[in-house]
């Protein structure tokens, strides 16, 4: 029984977790623009980390993306396996604190939430959302 | 039906979700070395998605004084993620190479922030020298910071476990470090000696 309440202890904090969350989106295919997919989740960017993951960079585009699930280094290991990968990705970054994924691509890539969203979702997280910021 | 085998199944087919770290991402290798007062294992696998893997383990049986190997697979049951969690729940199940009569089979989840962590394991191994195990374990865990991405993450746990050799439950505290692809976890106890995990994902 003890194992029992643990188990139902453990399935029942996620969900207290997402009830405590306020911002959180609902639905990754809102495209209000040309730049943000979801314009109902914010993105919010470390622009020191941003302005770190470009220096003497030119002519790039980076894409932000939102993930959900991307709450440790070592599951976060795999996005940057899957992504490095792409010969149009240049360099990517992980934000931890924010759940971000930053990817560096070449300015003349064209950059589609649809592609990456499938990375992430056969790595086994989710994202929600994507800004993209030219350099 | 006893209650932990009712409560393995339960785990094994679903009711509710949940995950750990015994799948790697999909194309990648996993290489695993855990020592403790019951045995010392090698253990290699590969995942060819983020839902499964298939590995082969070697075993030095310290108890049974035997070395044999299983075959092992590891499923995920189920994963939620959150913007701020992540909970998952794995079935594992192996063949060893002493025949047809012994195997294991288990469940363990976790559910994680980048601040707290609980997981669980039960596992059953069932040999033909009538020497059968049934291992349970629940782990709680604190990270004392927050590290960035690619810094060493430390994680401060408390281990309270019991297997079918000894006679009572023994809790214990652990320590976990992982940097990049590295691995590693370290606990000690009177009953279980050195508890040592150590991996390196490829």
């Amino acid at each position: 029984m003890r194992l029992l309440f643990i188990y139902l202890l453990i399935i029942s904090v996620p969900t207290f977790a997402d009830s405590c969350h306020t911002g959180e989106a609902h639905g990754d295919h809102a495209h209000s623009s040309d730049n943000h997919v979801n314009e109902s989740h914010p993105i919010v960017v470390d622009d020191q980390k941003l302005r770190t993951l470009t220096k003497g960079k030119q002519n790039v585009k980076v894409a932000v993306v939102s993930v959900k699930g991307m709450v440790c280094d070592f599951c976060a290991r795999g996005l940057e396996k899957t992504f490095k990968k792409d010969s149009s990705v240049i360099t990517l970054d992980v934000d931890l604190k924010k759940g971000m994924l930053l990817i560096v691509y070449n300015k003349n890539k064209e950059i589609l939430f649809s592609e990456i969203k499938k990375k992430i979702i056969a790595n086994g997280q989710e994202p929600i959302a994507m800004e993209i910021r030219e350099i | 039906m006893g209650i932990f085998k009712l409560l393995l199944l339960l785990f094994a087919f679903g009711i509710g979700s949940a995950m750990a770290r015994p799948i790697s991402y999909p194309g990648g290798g996993t290489l695993m070395y855990k020592h403790n007062a019951a045995s010392e294992t090698l253990f290699y696998h590969y995942s060819p998605s983020f839902k499964y893997s298939l590995g082969i383990e070697g075993v030095q049986d310290k108890r049974r004084e035997k070395n044999y190997c299983y075959l092992r697979g590891t499923y995920l049951v189920d994963r939620k993620n959150t913007v701020s969690s992540q909970r998952n729940l794995y079935t594992q199940v192996g063949l060893s190479s002493n025949g047809a009569e012994e195997y294991f089979y288990g469940a363990h989840g976790d559910w994680e922030t980048r601040k707290y962590f609980m997981g669980f394991a039960l596992k059953k191994t069932q040999t033909n020298d009538q020497i059968n195990d049934f291992y349970r374990a629940i782990t709680l865990g604190v990270a004392p910071y927050l590290g960035d991405y690619g810094d060493i993450h430390t994680w401060l746990m408390v281990k309270h476990m019991r297997d079918s050799y000894g006679s009572e439950w023994e809790t214990f505290p652990v320590i976990r470090l992982f940097k990049g692809n590295f691995f590693f976890e370290a606990g000690y106890s009177d009953y279980t000696r050195l508890d040592l995990h150590v991996m390196y994902r490829f």
